[in-house]
């Protein structure tokens, strides 16, 4: 039977049956597996939570900005209707806004092509981005370039060849500084753009003006919220006339608005009624100097709250009131609508606040909270695969004196490792978007459904299992060229 | 100190040879000297005993002759073939086909039932399973072990570890087997099995045995014994030379 011996080189073991062999010993160590992928799908499950934060957050803001926009169309248009505004709230406007309503009005008051409207809006674009520039350094900074100016000020400012050559040479100094444009283009925009952008606002400032006065001969002297309560009709009709571009599809919505607004408003002065405000006192069990409007909503909130409003405002009114006749026309349905439109603008503008507060501190320590996690994790996994080689030396000893090629033990190792990544990311992943969005569920409510980034929380699960991989891959390179070149005389070594 | 050598019982072909073999550790500053020029042949078929007391250089020794370490200077040859010359692949090959090794701890894979044990070194020969399966059930019956074949090693005592470690051992038909103290964890009665397997392997199947131990059963079923002192051979001999002095080399040793 003695063969000669005749030496080859040692085939290679396919990378399937490395495989099966490696699920073979993990299915021997659970446990320790299992400690393992906890340690990755904690790291993993923080890196998701943070993430759906993110995510919800950003679109949380998109949509409640626009919802809030919507609720507030009719004291929007209102306000709109009687104030002409400053070059700063125009140029505001020109930037940002309703783009649209901006483009229509500036057409009409100061008669300019399509060309002009939109090269002021890129102007007026770039204009607010300088602002928000300013904006965002310290007080230091910004004195020391434009000194204690703001808004449109401080480019008026900034005409005075002295206060331009200043500023850059401020700017030039502060070295982690950088300008939101190229200083050329700046200079040029100081000195030759914003004057012209300056002049072109103005103009549109005028002609609102003028349209404003038509409007107020229109209504002889009337309320211009009671007017919008008619928007759908001939007021509508009258404000386009003059020269806003009113929207038509949104002037029920204005108008509905509006009248609730008037209703609001006057359901408001009964509080200066001694009865209504001693009943109310005494119904929440409080001085009657500490009644206030929130108060007096969160009573009509409730069907029997609103009944019961009802029926002290109907034996406290008085003839000489001059809102009595709105009064009387309402109803407990109607009060429960102004009062649910109500709290829902109140809880958006929290919702708002929150977002902008949580949205800046999120994003100053994202970058650092995703590289320790990150660094955390592939520690804790570099430490269990060093420890899986430690306790298996015996074992990989003995497969070498057994015929294995160190690429196949190399291979077994970072195999085990991604498994384990791979479980883990996919366990991290759901962990982390459950409670992340359990949390944005209590921070927002129902509000999350109706802003629920499906598309990028599913992107971003797929992306946390491929990270859970990889960091195991990373993490899994020394200890696997240990396994691998470990001498295979360890094998003989008596414990 | 002379190094007295014999011949085998029957001369046979030259299956390992050392020559000048040395082997130096370095331990921080201090060098130790495991091996000091140990020159050997050992022969086709035989079945030689290794002796010598621990940090003798024995298991040094082994790891040379086994291909498992290289050497400070001086040669292995292994059928002619210098161990020093192959690539780490061909090693590779060597290990899993030329030589079985035993080991005095089983060193099964934990994991793996008797029969996959075995089957392992197949597999990295590139056996394709089915064969493999089959082989493997054919070694373990000569290892009287067929009936425990799905066994894992926690449930089998040490004798029926060791009875698979050696049909895992002999799985690619190697030419020599090397045995490290393969009974001392043993007791009488399963040291007296594993004994009669590798008695049984050399005489059927002509494989060469080399086995370090400190079993004086196995001295009296080889063909040589050789002693190794301070990283040196002390002495090598045939057995029914040996036979003359067992007296004192049982007291010795027994």
């Amino acid at each position: 039977m003695i063969k000669t011996i005749d030496i080859k080189p040692q085939p290679r073991l396919s990378l399937s049956r490395l495989f099966n062999l490696t699920l073979h010993g993990l299915r021997y160590r659970l446990f320790r597996s299992a400690v393992t992928v906890v340690v990755i799908a904690v790291a993993i499950s923080f890196l998701m939570n943070v993430f759906v934060q993110q995510q919800v957050c950003a679109r949380a803001m998109v949509r409640c900005q626009q919802e809030a926009r919507h609720m507030r169309l009719a004291a929007a248009w209102a306000a709109r209707l009687q104030d002409a505004g400053t070059i700063d709230s125009i140029l505001q406007d020109a930037a940002s806004g309703d783009a649209a309503i901006f483009a229509a009005e500036a057409r009409h008051f100061a008669g300019w092509d399509d060309a002009a409207v939109s090269e002021m809006q890129r102007d007026a674009t770039r204009a607010v981005g300088f602002l928000a520039f300013l904006d965002d350094l310290d007080y230091g900074r910004r004195r020391r370039l434009v000194g204690d100016r703001h808004g449109a000020e401080v480019f008026d400012g900034l005409q005075e060849k002295a206060n331009r050559d200043r500023f850059f040479a401020a700017a030039a100094e502060m070295k982690s500084v950088r300008l939101p444009m190229p200083a050329d283009e700046l200079a040029e925009f100081f000195a030759q753009r914003w004057p012209a952008l300056r002049a072109r606002l103005e103009e549109v400032r005028v002609g609102r003006q003028q349209a404003i006065a038509r409007l107020q001969s229109y209504l002889k002297g009337g309320s211009v919220l009671e007017a919008l309560g008619k928007a759908a009709g001939e007021f509508g009709e009258e404000v386009r006339r003059a020269g806003f571009a009113f929207p038509a599809a949104d002037a029920p919505t204005i108008a509905r608005q509006a009248t609730a607004m008037a209703d609001a408003a006057a359901v408001e002065t009964t509080l200066a009624w001694p009865g209504v405000r001693q009943a109310l006192a005494a119904r929440l069990g409080i001085m009657p100097s500490g009644v206030n409007t929130d108060h007096l909503w969160d009573v009509l909130n409730s069907a029997e709250g609103a009944a019961w409003y009802l029926r002290k405002v109907q034996a406290a009114a008085e003839a000489g009131d001059p809102h009595a006749a709105r009064l009387r026309a309402l109803d407990v349905n109607r009060l429960l609508d102004i009062a649910g439109d109500r709290s829902r603008m109140r809880r958006l503008a929290e919702i708002e606040r929150h977002l902008v507060g949580a949205g800046r501190a999120l994003a100053e320590r994202l970058g650092w909270l995703l590289l320790v996690s990150l660094i955390l994790c592939t520690v804790g996994i570099a430490n269990a695969m060093l420890m899986s080689v430690t306790e298996r030396f015996r074992e990989i000893a003995t497969l070498k004196c057994l015929g294995a090629l160190d690429m196949s033990i190399l291979w077994m190792f970072v195999f085990e490792a991604c498994l384990l990544g791979a479980v883990g990311g996919v366990l991290g992943a759901a962990l982390g978007l459950m409670l992340g969005l359990w949390r944005m569920l209590f921070a927002f409510g129902d509000f999350l459904f109706a802003a629920f980034p499906a598309g990028q929380l599913a992107a971003g699960a797929a992306a946390a299992v491929a990270a859970g991989v990889a960091l195991a891959a990373i993490a899994s390179v020394y200890p696997s060229l240990k396994a691998a070149r470990l001498a295979p005389m360890e094998a003989m070594r008596i414990e | 100190m002379s190094v007295s050598t014999s011949s085998p019982t029957a001369v046979g072909r030259v299956i390992i040879r050392t020559v000048n073999l040395r082997k130096q550790y370095l331990r921080g500053k201090v060098i130790t000297e495991a091996l000091r020029g140990t020159d050997v042949e050992i022969y086709a078929g035989e079945f030689i005993c290794v002796m010598g007391p621990s940090g003798s250089g024995k298991s040094t020794f082994f790891n040379m002759i086994g291909g498992l370490d290289s050497p400070s200077s001086g040669r292995v040859f292994i059928d002619e073939v210098d161990v020093a010359q192959l690539t780490a692949v061909e090693l590779a090959f060597l290990r899993c086909r030329k030589i079985g090794y035993i080991f005095q701890s089983y060193n099964l894979i934990p994991y793996m039932t008797a029969l996959e044990n075995v089957t392992t070194p197949m597999a990295f020969g590139g056996v394709a399973a089915d064969e493999a399966r089959r082989r493997g059930m054919e070694l373990l019956e000569i290892v009287g072990l067929k009936e425990r074949w799905f066994h894992r090693p926690i449930e089998m005592s040490g004798g029926q570890q060791q009875r698979v470690a050696i049909a895992r051992a002999m799985a690619n038909q190697p030419s020599i087997l090397l045995c490290d103290e393969p009974t001392a964890n043993l007791d009488l009665r399963t040291g007296q099995e594993v004994l009669e397997i590798l008695q049984r392997l050399n005489r059927e199947r002509g494989v060469t045995i080399i086995c370090a131990t400190h079993d004086h059963r196995m001295m009296n079923i080889c063909d040589r014994l050789m002693w190794i002192r301070d990283g040196r051979i002390e002495k090598i001999a045939r057995r029914d030379e040996v036979k003359i002095q067992i007296g004192s080399i049982g007291g010795r040793y027994g």
